[in-house]
């Protein structure tokens, strides 16, 4: 019968094999022969003398060895030095920037757009309809103006998102303030005007907050 | 039977993770002969056993940071040695170091040896069938580890086992060849070409097969 060598050789490892094959080898004695060769052969190969290197390689290698050992350390010193750059470096611009411009007193006037209605003395044939609501929203509006001023001056270094929420904020009430100088310039009814005043008083208290937030100090 | 794997402790790889020089070195003393064995017989050349024997202690060096204690550390030292092996076996300029016959030196087995026939017949078989018959049935690795090294199937591998079993029975059965120069050796012609082509690129007459 013929067989092949791989067939041999999985029955030798046991590997998986077709049975009936598998049956067929088993039962010719002239693969019983050839599987014992193979298997001293695999012993044979396994028992060969294990081999050692030159005493002078040895001395070679070492020393390729502490070459890249001390390549290594360099290396991992410099990303040390990297990571701790890299952490100091915002800390750094900060501080500098801190120092070139030192924060001053925020000026006086109101930063916003102060709307007309707020500067012009109230028309007479509107002060009947005036309201007490209508007053308090305009005095909490200018109450929280003066608190916004009084803030300490904003951080040269803040976060996109803070940023970006002062930013709309800051639209916001320049919107609400265009509305009611027009409101102002038409001659609307104080009721009518005090939605956009509830609406700017809410955008203040909101802007505030974040500013406020926003100057702490953080310990870290 | 599988050629078993040096042991080494756990503090002296961490030591050897954190720039101990001494501990790198008691890793080298460790696992040299093994590599150096592994890559001799892959490669059945000492030239360049000797170079896939640096290269695998100084990547290592680089590489021992990655290394997990999960694994044994000999199974990962074999890793990157049978890669540098590899990776010397498909260098064009390996293969032309490759070609000069191999010097009889202090690692080299005596005639006397039986297992020299053996040995000698393992160097003359092509490169990959070589690597294969050493990598499954000495280092125990299954067909599909070795075609994933290799770059191939676990098929590839079988028919390479096969053929290399094959090649074996041949070579250790036929007569040997008797050259005055000596049966292992090419003509001193040929052997004294050989170890001045890679000096004189280009100077030597190329001759047609």
């Amino acid at each position: 019968m013929r067989y092949r060598t791989e067939d041999l050789l999985a029955l030798r490892d046991d590997e998986p094999i077709d049975a009936m094959r598998c049956e067929r080898l088993r039962q010719d004695p002239a693969v019983h022969q050839e599987l014992a060769t193979l298997t001293e052969r695999r012993h044979a190969l396994a028992a060969l003398p294990t081999l050692r290197p030159d005493p002078q390689l040895d001395q070679q290698v070492l020393a390729a060895m502490r070459i890249a050992a001390q390549g290594q350390a360099r290396q991992r010193g410099r990303r040390r030095r990297y990571a701790a750059a890299a952490l100091l470096t915002p800390v750094l611009v900060a501080t500098a920037v801190w120092l070139a411009h030192p924060p001053t007193p925020a000026p006086a006037g109101p930063p916003l757009a102060t709307p007309v209605a707020q500067e012009a003395p109230p028309a007479p044939h509107l002060a009947r309809y005036e309201e007490p609501e209508f007053d308090a929203l305009r005095t909490r509006s200018a109450q929280l103006e003066r608190l916004l001023v009084s803030l300490p001056a904003p951080r040269a270094v803040i976060s996109a998102d803070t940023a970006g929420t002062i930013v709309d904020l800051e639209n916001r009430i320049a919107m609400i303030d265009s509305s009611l100088n027009q409101a102002a310039v038409r001659g609307a009814l104080p009721r009518d005007q005090a939605a956009f005043w509830r609406e700017r008083v809410e955008l203040m208290n909101a802007l505030v907050q974040v500013r406020y937030a926003q100057s702490r100090v953080f310990p870290y | 039977m599988t050629r078993s794997l040096p042991q080494i402790d756990n503090d002296t790889i961490a030591a050897a993770e954190h720039g101990d020089s001494r501990a790198q070195a008691a890793i080298y003393r460790t696992f040299s002969p093994y590599v150096y064995t592994l890559a001799r017989r892959m490669l059945a050349s000492r030239t360049l056993a000797e170079d896939a024997l640096q290269a695998t202690f100084v990547e290592m060096i680089h590489h021992i940071g990655s290394y997990r204690a999960d694994a044994e550390f000999g199974f990962w030292l074999r890793r990157i040695a049978v890669n540098q092996c590899l990776m010397l076996l498909r260098s064009p300029w390996s293969a032309r170091r490759h070609d000069q016959p191999p010097a009889d030196g202090p690692d080299e087995a005596t005639d006397q040896d039986a297992r020299i026939g053996l040995a000698r017949a393992l160097d003359q078989l092509p490169p990959l069938t070589r690597v294969v018959v050493w990598l499954h049935d000495v280092e125990g690795l299954t067909h599909r580890e070795i075609g994933q090294a290799l770059g191939y199937t676990a098929s590839f591998s079988k028919s390479q086992l096969a053929r290399a079993h094959e090649r074996l029975r041949t070579l250790l059965t036929e007569p040997p060849h008797h050259a005055p120069w000596g049966a292992s050796q090419q003509p001193p012609l040929i052997r004294a070409r050989s170890a001045i082509e890679p000096h004189a690129d280009g100077l030597l007459p190329t001759f047609a097969e």
